[in-house]
């Protein structure tokens, strides 16, 4: 799901609209880049919207149609899949409804984050440092709307630049890139059309098929999560990336729970899994779309680092976890 | 050069430099022997990486420029150099900062459209003339990860929720491999009547049909 906590609050459409307003043209010309990009990350909490959303990632593209609505600081939403199996996930409020047409099935979920469709979404606040520079690059066309790009650059390789388009006249954000290293489009998340601030009916929000013969299901209890204190540490980590918590998991399949340190540096996620080793050892990669993993055997225990950073950043973690 | 011109330029061959930084850079190129040695550097570099090749049109494109600057219109080889012995003269700077910024829309109009991995992979394991080769199932498979990385991969797609990116591909998986209870179905959790009402009321305090 492309989604993100985000604090919402309630505000009414007219105070949405308002906003959407006060974010004129001139507020550009006048408004410096992190400033935007805080006024792009209030208007995706206030605003309804609805429209069609393409995906690339990998080679490969799925476009999805978009409801979303706030009414009362709740949030309301709706993503049918164009392509593929016709998944259709539907959210009122923290319930989640994932409908699969093709499997005549309805999977309940509770989320219980404010999660919305904007995930990769960056934040004044949370640069944590000087590890990336934002600036106003020029004016271009998405949706049919006159749009503002932004550029998010790292300043170094380990960890991926962002490119972000704002709609000119309400700062909401109508097309974001994530760039590799080499400038290298690794994924895009686009409107090819949009309707802001639309009178949306709660009709929207029904299943767009008869769903009275489906099967329900819903998730089993999950492992709860613990925070620990661990004795592991990188000895090599990146510039500006911070450990921000560190948990044990029982992950299904898995003989004994496993620690789970996750580091940030504040734009980029890299998650460390250190196991018991496995009976043969080995050394394994893999990469979806702007996620790399890296597993090693040190010592007595499998590490295994996993983020959406560049393939050299997860393998220097990896090879650089000690225990104290 | 210092760290920041040097990111600069980076900027400004990647086209995410803003227009009047351009401009200011630009000008400071015209004058600046060393400093259109080390873009030329950072175009070759990116053209190595990006393997780019020829664009339609191009030859076009600089003859525009060139023309718009008062300038005869580079030839494609000379251009795609940037810096060879007739650029050294201060007196041709105009046409190195045509020729750059030719050049600089090329790696921006490379940027612009995703390309098609799936189809160079399926060249590159083709012996045979170049054309599309649909990959094998085995070949498919073999591109999946193992079960316990992929568990790692849906984890750190939770916690990551909390700080950034994640797919709707992880949605999708989730439901593919999580372990499931059926349940009685409750409608009621959807939009009802009720919500219908909801709809209606607010609908009429904000004056909306």
């Amino acid at each position: 799901m492309i989604r993100t906590p985000k604090s919402f609050r309630h505000l009414s459409a007219l105070t949405a609209a308002a906003t959407l307003a006060a974010c004129s043209v001139t507020a550009f010309a006048q408004s410096s880049p992190d400033e935007l990009l805080d006024q792009m990350n209030h208007v995706v909490t206030v605003t309804d919207y609805e429209g069609t959303v393409v995906r690339w990632e990998n080679g490969k593209s799925e476009a999805l149609k978009v409801v979303h609505k706030i009414i009362d600081g709740v949030i309301n939403e709706k993503l049918i899949t164009q392509e593929g199996n016709g998944l259709e996930i539907i959210r009122i409020g923290n319930d989640v409804h994932c409908i699969l047409p093709d499997k005549q099935t309805v999977l309940i979920e509770e989320w219980n984050e404010q999660l919305t469709l904007f995930s990769a979404l960056p934040t004044s606040e949370i640069r944590y440092g000087a590890e990336y520079d934002v600036s106003i690059v020029r004016k271009d066309r998405v949706a049919g709307r006159t749009a503002v790009m932004l550029a998010v650059r790292p300043h170094d390789e380990f960890r991926y630049g962002h490119r972000i388009w704002l709609d000119e006249a309400t700062s909401f954000p109508l097309k974001t890139e994530l760039m590799g290293i080499d400038g290298e489009l690794i994924e895009q998340i686009k409107f090819a059309d949009i309707s802001i601030g639309s009178n949306i009916s709660m009709d929207a929000f029904k299943p767009s098929m008869d769903i009275d013969d489906f099967s329900w299901y819903s998730q089993p209890a999950q492992y709860a999560s613990e925070d620990v204190e661990t004795n592991w540490q990188c000895e090599d980590l990146p510039v500006g990336f911070e450990a921000i918590s560190t948990m044990t998991e029982q992950l299904p399949g898995a003989d004994a729970p496993v620690t789970h340190i996750v580091y940030s540096d504040g734009m980029a996620t890299v998650s460390v899994f250190i196991a018991e080793k496995h009976e043969t050892e080995f050394v394994e990669k893999f990469n979806v779309g702007a996620s790399n993993t890296y597993s090693i055997q040190q010592g007595d225990y499998q590490v295994t680092v996993v983020g959406e950073v560049p393939a050299a950043t997860v393998r220097r973690i990896a090879t650089s976890m000690t225990q104290n | 050069m210092n760290d920041a011109l040097e990111m600069q330029i980076s900027a400004f061959v990647d086209g995410e430099l803003p227009d009047n930084e351009s401009e200011l850079l630009l000008r400071r190129l015209s004058q600046d022997t060393a400093l259109r040695q080390q873009v030329s550097r950072y175009l070759e570099i990116g053209r190595l990486l990006r393997r780019d090749r020829e664009i339609p049109g191009m030859d076009q494109l600089r003859g525009r420029i060139a023309a718009a600057l008062g300038d005869e219109p580079a030839q494609p080889d000379e251009a795609q150099r940037v810096v060879g012995s007739r650029l050294m003269t201060p007196a041709t700077g105009v046409a190195v900062a045509a020729t750059v910024a030719a050049l600089a829309l090329v790696g921006l109009s490379q940027l612009e459209g995703p390309g098609d991995p799936l189809l160079e992979r399926a060249v590159a394991i083709d012996d045979g003339p170049a054309g599309y080769t649909e990959p094998t199932v085995d070949q498919a498979l073999a591109e999946q990860p193992s079960e316990m990385l992929m568990q790692y991969y849906l984890k750190h797609g939770e916690s990551a929720d909390v700080l950034g990116p994640n797919g709707i591909l992880t949605r999708v998986v989730t439901l593919e491999v999580s372990e499931l209870v059926e349940i009685e179905p409750d409608p009621h959790l959807l939009p009802d009547d009720a919500a219908d009402q909801a709809d209606n009321e607010q609908n009429s305090a904000t004056g909306t049909p």
